[in-house]
Order: structure tokens, then C-alpha cells, then sequence
């Protein structure tokens, strides 16, 4: 399992601790040892840091565990709290695979199998089996928080998501016509589909299965280090799979039809609610949250087909539960009999790798309330952005160096962003 | 013109040239007599190892792990004056690529202890003008029409305009910025879609003008503000001139460096006779 360190502070503070890692008998691969090397730079230095996992998908199980952890201890109080108090972000996509939702933990999303790698661990050596995936996909375990946070007091699964690319070239190149792969041996060339990226008895996992995702958008205040560390740790931050979407989320209880005529949907946002990250207020009698909810496309991207918010929940037996609703679409499409907004449509052109803004839109707005709250539960919502289809970026791949389109390689794709979740906790 | 002279890099290196040649010339050149059995690790080869390990552990080194250091450094030494005997230092592409470096390496910092001379940098910056001019910047209203608009509610929301009517409550409501301050061209465009910046140029001050394209489709626009491009004052800009001045005379040294290296060896190329 890797988790990436951030610190707050310049090289002053940094430069005074070595970089922990996980090589016994001085470092360990156990997260309470590196949250305590945390604890220890923050007393040193004055100064403050964060650590965030990546690839849960590759974890065969042990990302976010419900009953033991790293070390086979029971999960404890410590434990939880720990977590919650120096992991505050996850990141849910990236180019080894897309790690919010897996379409065997949550059969009734069709949009959940994006980039899914669930073959084994990262280099294959033990294979996946379906009991594993429920520790490894940020929307289980953002299910799973709540069921810890009754047993224990404390969600240590109240993440915010981020995407980024892991790429060892230094390149924020992932967008479907730039990707420039994992690491340098993946730069185009055309060669470079047909590639096992890794390869074991239990498998081979392709160099066309790597996903061109993702990037990480922060809601900051200012452009420095100080500011953005400060929304990360507030959560205050989205994922996607590689457009530079802009997406904004508020939760309340005043939001109405009238806010979406407004131009600053911040300012209403944050006036009437709590934005991205953060845990809704307290509700009167008979009052149900609603959400704000404003995405607008990429500049030189693909249009909008939808969004949703995804809700979870506990219920009193204490089983999970997941929904998700469509909330906004575009194309004035009409909901079917079950209540399904019809697909988008395409306009992927496989012979040339390229597609129009023909369908979909430019930006879709909306607010969503909960028809089915209920204020005894615990509950967290996110929103998901989905783009109209798009080609995937070995199909210019394959257009650019004239080689045949991989087996079962699907020709076209919908990127999309993740919100960070908005909490709601009942009161006592 | 003497003074002039003196500063010439290739002055400098006749002279360093001429220094070294002179010093060996005076030093007793008879070779020693071939010891090849020592190899001798001094307090100072100990001292750089320490220091190196305190710069990545920050503590000092425990004396076990300065003695495995101190082994891995005889160790290196045995092996590479073996290889030097046996000639593994001979064709061999990385070492032939280091040792180009450190020539390299030495004549830039030979020209990093140029100053430059009064004007000089002057002369530089303008030279130079087009690196350091400030893109032209807008500041501007802006109503969306949507991804496709009519001549119609072109004109009609136009002349609502002039009539006075709010400028936000007209066209469709969208999460692009309705005004914007003074902003650089590179910004509008990344807001915008590429090539908004260069729609704007033309546009009168003042005035609703419209349609305008963008990446998500029509607007009208409203300049109220622009900065044309400007070429800021050299000490806005100096440290920036400075250093681009130190790496084109960091160049000019280290060609001219070479070349006269280069004078120095007669290249004899494969004859080519056109037929093979």
C-alpha cells in the first residue's frame, strides 16, 4: 500500500526530518507508524502534514479494512481516530486503474465499471477473488466510515477525493489526445498498446488498460502552498478523470429554483450552506437537505451528459446502502417508466479518433433535495460529473500509428469528476 | 582597449592554459616510482564521507556504518584503478559523455564569474525586447447567449442593452465570471477556450459588441478596460535579464572554448566516394 506525504511548510521545516518509508527496522508498513512519524514532524517543526493513500484497487483487500488492520489488530478507537485525523483525502483515480466504485459492490451504478483493474495486486503476484473488493473502493468505504463512526464514535473514512496521474515522468498529461503514460517506457510509440504492463499466472493487464486520469481540483483561496494544504485538509476538493472541469457542491436546507438564475453560485453557496467536504448542520423538524449543484466543462473539452449524486447511508439494522440519483441532464431527455434517464448517444468517430459537441451541454446546474431523508440515518452525498462520450486515448493511439485497436478494448468512454462527499450525522 | 582585452573569456583561458603549462614545466617530471599497492584513505576522504551521510540522515554516522562506507570507498577505488589498467575507460560512451561535462561544466564556470559592463545589459534587454513583454490584458463584461445563438437574439439583446437594461439579467446564466478584471490574455484563454484573447483584440472600448466566440459557444462582450502589450522597465524585469545575459554569455564562452580546443586537433573524416 503506498500513501503519499504532504507538508504544509517550505524546505525549512521539511528539510529537517528524513522521508519515512517503509523499509524495516527504521520505517514500517503500518499506517500508525507513519502517522506517528507524522505527529513527530508537526511537534519538531511547528509545522503540519498530511498523508493520502493511492490505488485501493491494487490493496486485495486491506485498503480501508472494517475489522483488522495492517497489523491483524482488532480496528480501534486509536485506530480510527488516527486515521480520520492525518488522512483527510483519497485518491479515487488515477492511471493504474479507477478506484470509486466497482460494478460488483454496486451492480445497480451503470456508470460504476470506469478503468476498472481487478485483476490482483499491483504486479499480479496474488490474484483477485470478490470478497476482497469491498476494502478496496472509496464508495464502500465511504459506507463503511459510517458503520465504524456507530461502532466506534469516529469515521476513519470521512475522505475527501482527488484524482491525480502517479505518472513517474512529472507530466500532467492525461487527457485522452496527450497521454503520455505511466512512465517513460509508456511515451507514445506504437508499440506501447500491446505492451503487458504486468503479466503473472494470474493474469496480464495490458498497456492499453492504463487509464489517462486524473488531476485534482482545490477550492483555495490563494494560490500558495499554505492555501491549498489548508482545502485539502478541509477536504474542500474534487477528482477527475482528467477534464479541467469546474464543479461546485453545496449542501443545505434553503437552497431553492431561484439560485440557479444566480451567476455567483458560490456566494449562495456558501451563504445558504457548507460546500464540498464538510458536514451538513443540523436539520429542524421535518426539514430534508438539499444540494447545490454546478458543473461546467472543460474549455476546449466534451459537453456534460449528466450529474448525479451519489448517496450512502447506514440504516438501524446497520446494513450500507448506496443510491444514485440523476440530477441533472442534458438534452431535455425524459426519465423512462423505472425512472432512467436515457443514455447521451455518441458522436465517437472510431475511424478518426474524434467526437462533437453536438449532444450534451456546455454546463448543467440544478438543486437536488432528498426525497428519501431520514434524519435518524447517517448519510454522506457526492456528486458525479459525467462527460458524453469520448474516444479513449489508445484509440488515437491507434489512429495516429495505423495499429489494430486492442482486444477487447472498448472504443469509446465517459469521463467524469468526483465530488467530495457532504456528511450528515444525526444529532447525539 | 587593454582593459577591454583582459576581459576577454579566451584571454582568460590562454592564460589558465598558459598557468598549468607553466607548472608542470617547473615541477620535477620524472615519474615516481609506481607504487600501485597503496591506496591511501586520508582523514579528509573520511571527514567528506561524514558530511555526506549527515546531509541525507541528519545525524553523524555510527561508527559501524562509517566503517561500511569507508569499505564501499576502498572498495570503488580498487575497482576503478583496475579498470583504468585494464583500459575500461576507453570507448565507452558514459564515461566519454562525463568527461565532454566536465569540460563543459568548467568553462561555464569560467563565464559564471563574468560580470556584465556598464550598458551591457541594457543593450541586452533591448535586444531581446520581444522575451520580456507583458502580454495585452482585457478587463470586460460578458453575457452567455448559449452554444449557439441567432443573429436575432443577437441584435434584440443588443438594443436591450442600449436601452439600459441589466446586463445580468439578460442571455442565459452560467458559471463563467459575468465581469473581469484587468487579466492576461493566457488566462482568458484558458477560462475561455483557446483564441478568446484574440477575438477581444479588435474590439472597440465601452461598447456591447457581439457575437463574440468562445470555446462554449456566444457571447456578447463589453471591453471596459485593456492594457496594450508593454515592454516593462528593465529594473521591473532585471533579475530575469540577468540570468538569460549569464546563460548567452555562458554559450558564447563555451563555444568559444571549444573552438579553440578544436584548433588544437587535425579531424580526419572517412573518404566518401559516392559509391558505397
Amino acid at each position: 500500500m503506498h500513501r503519499n506525504v504532504i507538508f504544509r511548510d517550505n524546505g525549512d521545516r521539511a528539510r529537517q526530518v528524513v522521508p519515512y518509508t517503509t523499509q524495516e527496522p527504521v520505517g514500517s508498513p503500518d499506517p500508525l507508524k507513519l502517522y506517528e512519524y507524522l505527529e513527530n514532524y508537526e511537534a519538531k517543526t511547528n509545522g503540519a502534514a498530511m498523508a493520502f493513500a493511492h490505488n485501493g484497487n491494487l490493496a486485495n483487500g486491506i485498503m480501508f479494512p472494517v475489522d483488522a488492520q495492517y497489523t491483524g489488530r482488532e480496528i480501534d478507537e486509536f485506530y480510527v481516530e488516527q486515521r480520520a485525523k492525518w488522512e483527510p483525502i483519497y485518491e479515487v483515480t488515477q492511471i493504474k486503474g479507477d478506484g470509486e466504485a466497482h460494478p460488483f459492490l454496486s451492480p445497480d451504478d451503470e456508470f460504476a465499471d470506469y478503468g476498472t483493474w481487478d485483476l490482483g495486486n499491483l504486479d499480479l503476484s496474488e490474484a483477485k477473488t470478490d470478497d476482497m473488493l469491498a476494502g478496496e473502493y472509496a464508495r464502500e468505504a465511504l459506507k463503511n466510515g459510517l458503520l465504524l463512526e456507530e461502532r466506534l464514535g469516529t469515521n476513519p473514512y470521512q475522505f475527501g477525493m482527488i484524482g491525480a496521474t502517479d505518472s513517474h515522468n512529472s507530466l500532467a498529461a492525461v487527457e485522452e489526445e496527450n497521454f503520455f503514460g505511466k512512465h517513460s517506457g509508456y511515451e507514445p510509440n506504437a508499440e506501447r498498446l500491446s505492451h503487458p504492463f504486468f503479466e503473472s499466472d494470474n493474469g496480464t493487464l495490458y498497456a492499453w488498460q492504463m487509464v489517462s486520469s486524473g488531476l485534482a481540483a482545490v477550492w483555495a483561496k490563494d494560490n500558495t502552498r499554505a492555501s491549498l494544504f489548508d482545502a485539502m485538509d478541509r477536504k474542500e476538493v474534487y477528482a477527475t478523470t482528467g477534464p479541467r472541469m469546474t464543479v461546485r457542491f453545496f449542501g443545505g436546507y434553503d437552497f431553492s429554483e431561484n439560485d440557479l438564475r444566480r451567476r455567483d453560485v458560490a456566494a449562495v453557496g456558501y451563504a445558504k450552506g457548507v460546500p464540498m467536504g464538510a458536514n451538513l448542520t443540523e436539520p429542524e423538524e421535518g426539514q430534508a437537505p438539499s444540494f447545490l449543484v454546478a458543473a461546467l466543462r472543460d474549455p476546449i473539452g466534451a459537453n456534460l451528459d449528466r450529474v448525479q449524486v451519489i448517496k450512502g447511508w447506514l440504516d438501524a439494522d446497520g446494513n450500507t446502502h448506496e443510491k444514485v440519483y440523476d440530477v441533472a441532464w442534458s438534452d431535455n431527455r425524459v426519465a423512462d417508466a423505472s425512472g432512467k434517464i436515457p443514455a447521451v448517444g455518441s458522436t465517437v468517430d472510431v475511424s478518426s479518433a474524434t467526437w462533437a459537441n453536438t449532444i450534451g451541454a456546455p454546463e448543467l446546474i440544478t438543486v437536488w433535495t432528498d426525497p428519501d431523508f431520514d434524519p435518524n440515518q447517517r448519510a454522506f452525498y457526492y456528486a458525479r460529473v459525467l462527460e458524453i462520450p469520448t474516444p479513449p486515448w489508445y484509440l488515437y493511439d491507434v489512429v495516429k500509428f495505423g495499429v489494430d485497436m486492442p482486444e477487447g478494448a472498448p472504443s469509446e468512454q465517459q469521463e467524469r469528476a468526483y465530488t467530495s462527499p457532504i456528511w450528515y450525522s444525526p444529532k447525539g | 582597449m587593454i582593459a577591454r582585452i583582459l576581459k576577454e573569456p579566451l584571454v582568460h583561458f590562454l592564460l589558465i592554459g598558459g598557468l598549468i603549462f607553466a607548472t608542470f614545466s617547473v615541477q620535477d617530471d620524472t615519474p615516481p616510482a609506481p607504487d600501485r599497492d597503496q591506496i591511501v584513505i586520508t582523514q579528509a576522504d573520511l571527514a567528506t564521507l561524514s558530511a555526506q551521510f549527515e546531509a541525507a540522515w541528519k545525524r553523524q554516522p555510527q561508527p559501524d556504518e562509517l566503517n561500511a562506507m569507508t569499505q564501499e570507498l576502498i572498495r570503488e577505488k580498487v575497482l576503478v584503478r583496475a579498470a583504468l589498467e585494464l583500459g575500461m575507460d576507453q570507448n565507452d560512451a558514459v564515461i566519454n559523455r562525463r568527461l565532454s561535462q566536465k569540460m563543459e561544466f568548467f568553462a561555464a564556470s569560467i563565464a559564471e564569474a563574468i560580470e556584465p559592463q556598464d550598458g551591457e545589459l541594457e543593450a541586452f534587454y533591448q535586444t531581446n525586447a520581444t522575451d520580456y513583454q507583458i502580454a495585452p490584458q482585457f478587463a470586460l463584461n460578458q453575457i452567455y447567449l448559449g452554444q449557439k445563438s441567432t443573429p436575432e437574439t443577437v441584435a434584440t439583446t443588443l438594443s436591450a442593452l442600449k436601452e439600459g437594461e441589466d446586463p445580468t439579467e439578460l442571455g442565459q446564466p452560467t458559471l463563467l465570471p459575468a465581469r473581469l478584471d484587468l487579466t492576461q490574455s493566457r488566462a482568458l484563454d484558458s477560462a475561455f477556450g483557446t483564441g478568446f484573447a484574440a477575438a477581444l483584440s479588435p474590439l472597440s472600448m465601452d461598447e456591447w459588441v457581439g457575437p463574440v466566440k468562445s470555446g462554449y459557444g456566444v457571447h456578447l462582450v463589453q471591453i471596459t478596460d485593456k492594457s496594450p502589450s508593454t515592454l516593462p522597465p528593465l529594473d521591473q524585469v532585471a533579475d530575469r535579464v540577468l540570468s538569460d545575459w549569464q546563460s548567452a554569455k555562458r554559450e558564447e564562452v563555451q563555444e568559444q572554448y571549444y573552438q579553440t580546443l578544436r584548433r588544437g586537433y587535425e579531424v580526419t573524416l572517412p573518404q566518401t566516394d559516392g559509391g558505397s
